[in-house]
């Protein structure tokens, strides 16, 4: 049996996060650039507003480099990717070495492709592997049920934040949302009764078991964002 | 071994991938950074390692017995073999673990033992660790490295397996715990050795906790778990004495546990390594170590210390400010390599100014004859140069005193350098303990 303190159930957590944002961010980025190829039409102004983060980027090419790569822009994937590693390396004997080592790998590949000539697209597809092993790794390594979950309902809230603020992958909602209501029964997270009575009213709404108006984005979003107290 | 030498790439690639890092803090900034590792072990015959063994456990049964007695009886000082000046004034007494005898009287439980091996084949010790003594990780993760990337390497060589760190660290934890979990007690990610708390918790299957984690109540220590409180029987501490409790210690710590010596003294958590260890690692004391060995055990000391001379004496003193140009110089409060000075490396003035130091705080300062010790190989380039390495042994105190059949060997990365520490720039190696 694993202890695992409040500390770091809230590492735990973030965790989560951190790893679902780098992994998310990258599959967007990786579409729009690929668009780029064709068009001019990715609005990365639009993009920043819709994130809630500063847009203060010169052009496209100017966003691309440093919405990725750079490391002393705090909201910038690299940035990202940091407080996925810092995470991780504070829950080692939790997660295991092996499953660790995933994380340190996709920092050092997003590293390696800033100072290289690398396709971006192969160049990032490199860091998404290491992340889904690791999704796979502590999957199958994490004995306590509790502490898995509570890596998914990090997991979980990230993706549905990012969907409903982006559009992004917007049709996974509702089964992301049931996914997440069954993690968060097998996890020990404190949660606000409002926030989570909103989205288990959203849930049977998908489900067509309650006829009602959905909940308005904002709100959804305030639901998702306020749900737990960590 | 070639085969070995071959993959130095592979081995440091995985090095990096699981993340063998140490922290440094320079101009203020905390930064991480790889360890460097040279694949060339060192290599020790099974007979040297018998009489290090040998060696090693009588001088850390000693020094568990003095601790015992500094801290109640003071028969070694009122025997008139080791002055009280030196034990009062050191830095490390601390007289609040005064009247208290830890668990099974074992005060060292994990004492890190530095020694050099001299062109005369003879091993000194150099340096006493008894507070808390780091590096075991290094050479137990690169062993499992080394493995994976050169196996054939290791079926043609007999060498004796390392990777039951964990297991003895359990076992030296299991043996004075006094009901409940076993915990690994760190200041944060961001203390120079943050890798080596997280992979030895992993490798004792111990809890790695912080000071928000865990409190005292009614004289017991507990882990703030998230399914309820969890009683702790034995806390490996990876942070130094005078942080551990702000209400007993320095008070403005926000690292430590409050009243955590409180539950110490009661006798309800056993603390790894005991709090107060300092007095007997003491640049000071290391002169009297061969003394504490003939005190206690009644046996001459199998393991020679470097020539030392203590200024605190008056012909010692003499021969310290004649001699200073062929000497080195240490600073008893200084550790890591800080507080080191060749003679040899001073000018003139600088020279005066330490004498005038050493005249003014005799007790401050230790001279030594500089040992010189055996360069090793170390690959630099496509080439091997030699380098100054010292070896780091590892001594466990549980049911019995044994030596971790390998250990940290630290090398200088700089030609003409005699410090290896990390925190200095240097690399470090596995060391081999051979069965023949």
């Amino acid at each position: 049996m694993d202890y695992v303190s409040i500390t770091k159930t809230n590492r735990l957590f973030w965790l989560g996060r951190y790893y679902e944002r780098v992994s998310l961010t990258l599959r967007f980025i990786m579409e729009r650039y690929d668009e780029m190829i064709d068009t001019d039409m990715f609005d990365f102004h639009q993009y920043c507003y819709d994130l809630g983060i500063p847009d203060n980027y010169l052009d496209s090419d100017d966003f691309f480099e440093k919405y990725i790569f750079d490391v002393d822009n705090d909201f910038s994937i690299r940035n990202s990717a940091e407080q996925m590693l810092g995470n991780g390396m504070v829950l080692r004997e939790t997660i295991g070495s092996p499953t660790l080592a995933y994380l340190q790998m996709a920092v050092y590949s997003l590293d390696e492709l800033s100072m290289n000539k690398y396709p971006l697209g192969l160049g990032l597809q490199q860091v998404i592997d290491n992340i889904m092993a690791f999704r796979g790794s502590y999957d199958d390594f994490i004995e306590d049920d509790s502490v898995r979950n509570t890596i998914k309902c990090g997991a979980s809230i990230e993706l549905m934040s990012f969907c409903l603020r982006t559009r992004f992958l917007e049709e996974a909602l509702p089964t992301e949302l049931h996914k997440f209501l069954k993690r968060l029964q097998r996890c020990n997270l404190p949660t606000d009764a409002l926030s989570l009575q909103a989205l288990v009213r959203q849930s049977r709404i998908y489900e067509g078991k309650y006829d009602a108006f959905p909940l308005e984005k904002r709100d959804y979003i305030n639901a998702v964002e306020s749900l737990f107290i960590v | 071994m070639d085969d070995l030498l071959i993959h130095k790439e592979e081995i440091n690639m995985q090095m990096a991938r699981y993340g063998v890092k140490f922290g440094i803090y320079k101009n203020g900034t905390f930064k991480e950074r790889l360890f460097p590792y040279d694949p060339i072990p060192r290599v020790i015959s099974s007979s040297d390692f018998s009489l290090l063994e040998r060696g090693l456990a009588q001088r850390v049964d000693a020094l568990n017995m003095f601790l015992t007695d500094i801290y109640s009886d003071k028969k070694i000082i009122k025997d008139n073999v080791v002055p009280a000046e030196f034990v009062y004034r050191s830095p490390g007494y601390l007289a609040q673990c005064e009247g208290f005898t830890p668990p099974k009287s074992i005060y060292s439980h994990i004492s890190g033992i530095d020694l050099v091996l001299g062109k005369d084949q003879t091993w000194y010790i150099l340096e006493d660790n008894l507070r808390v003594p780091s590096g075991a990780s290094y050479p137990l993760i690169a062993r499992s490295l080394s493995r994976r990337c050169s196996p054939e390497t290791f079926r043609r060589n007999d060498v004796m397996d390392n990777r039951n760190y964990g297991n003895m660290l359990k076992e030296v934890m299991d043996n004075v715990n006094t009901g409940g979990i076993n915990v690994i007690f760190t200041p944060g990610r961001y203390n120079a050795a943050y890798f080596e708390h997280s992979y030895l918790a992993e490798q004792s299957s111990a809890v790695l906790a912080e000071a928000s984690d865990l409190f005292v109540e009614n004289d017991y220590l507990y882990y703030r778990g998230n399914h309820g409180t969890v009683r702790v029987g034995a806390i490996y501490r990876r942070i130094s004495d005078e942080y551990l409790d702000p209400l007993c210690f320095y008070p403005d710590s926000l690292i430590g546990i409050p009243n955590l010596m409180e539950a110490y003294r009661a006798g309800n958590v056993a603390i790894i390594n005991a709090p107060g260890n300092g007095v007997a690692d003491d640049k000071g004391i290391y002169y009297f170590v061969p003394k504490i060995i003939r005190y206690y055990l009644d046996e001459e000391p199998i393991l020679m210390n470097a020539p030392t001379f203590l200024p605190f004496y008056e012909e010692d003193m003499k021969y310290t400010l004649s001699n200073i140009t062929r000497l080195v110089i240490k600073d008893v409060a200084e550790a890591g390599g800080y507080g080191v000075v060749f003679g040899s490396e001073l000018t003139e003035e600088q020279l005066d100014n330490l004498k005038e130091k050493i005249k003014a705080e005799p007790r401050r300062f230790i001279s030594q004859e500089v040992i010189d010790f055996q360069d090793l190989p170390v690959i630099d380039g496509k080439t091997t140069v030699m380098r100054k390495a010292d070896l780091r042994a590892f001594v466990l105190s549980g049911s019995n005193t044994r030596v971790w059949p390998s250990g940290l060997t630290r090398f200088s990365r700089n030609p003409n350098s005699f410090v290896v520490n990390s925190s200095q720039g240097g690399g470090f190696k596995d060391t081999w303990i051979m069965f023949q």
